[in-house]
């Protein structure tokens, strides 16, 4: 399975709706995506892995690349994930102390 | 000895077929659904840390990946990425964001958050880096 990226915006917010696997091969194809989006302007970014099925170091080493990106630009990078075998790779790397986690998008975009 | 044994080419795209082999040693180990995830997760992080000391190094050999059921599972990295090159800072090469500075601290930095992370994830972990390149070993005791 490979990785799929949809992009949206919902108000102030651009939603990165992500599927597959996230993993040391896939993984430069979201820095990318990232990486395009601050180029654009676009600092208020929720990354919604829901339909991930897989993520590893590799992966979580983007979303913090993203998150610093945003930062340098005044802006939030927030994950929406309530999948239990992703949120345990959050807590044992101690990200959930760097990522705001929210369990939806219309969460995440209302915090 | 190991009762499968792998040869990687050093290309990320293998990780994800080494990750479903150890997948399903795990199951027909008798290992618990919840932890085979671990191992389908610290398999995929220290074979592609492995695969990517390789690419680093310029070298085409493969990584290889010995399984031995014993009971329970071990799994054995081995990447032939020869010192000086096989420093700590090797163990941690797929973590990376392309992050400026000091390359080094960011290199050692990324060691640490993989070790951590197959600490977590197995029940012992040992990394033994000498001559000839680096071994990672993970082991699982099987059902808990």
């Amino acid at each position: 399975m490979d990785l799929s990226l949809e992009t949206r915006s919902e108000g102030d917010w651009t939603v990165v709706e992500v599927g597959g696997e996230i993993d040391v091969y896939t993984a430069p194809k979201l820095r990318e995506a990232l990486v395009e989006l601050v180029n654009a302007g676009r600092y208020q970014l929720v990354v919604d892995v829901e339909r991930v099925d897989f993520l590893d170091s590799t992966g979580l080493g983007v979303l913090v690349g993203g998150l610093k990106r945003v930062r340098a630009n005044d802006g939030n990078l927030r994950v929406v994930c309530t999948q239990e075998r992703l949120l345990k790779i959050f807590r044992i790397t101690g990200l959930t102390k760097v990522f705001a986690v929210h369990d939806s998008v219309a969460s995440a975009v209302a915090a | 000895m190991a009762t499968v044994r792998i040869d990687v080419a050093p290309d990320q795209a293998y990780v994800r077929v080494v990750r479903l082999v150890a997948v399903s040693l795990a199951r027909l180990n008798g290992i618990t659904e919840e932890v085979v995830e671990d191992v389908r997760r610290a398999v995929g992080e220290a074979c592609g840390r492995a695969v990517a000391a390789h690419c680093q190094a310029d070298l085409d050999a493969p990584v290889i990946v010995d399984f031995q059921e014993d009971p329970g599972l071990t799994v054995v990295v081995n990447d032939v990425v020869p010192l000086p090159h096989a420093s700590g800072a090797n163990v941690a090469a797929p973590l990376g964001d392309e992050t400026p500075g000091d390359p080094q601290g960011q290199l050692q930095q990324e060691a640490s958050a993989v070790i951590a992370v197959l600490e977590g994830l197995a029940d012992a972990v040992s990394v033994n880096t000498g001559d000839s390149g680096t071994a990672v070993t993970l082991h699982w005791t099987g059902r808990r």
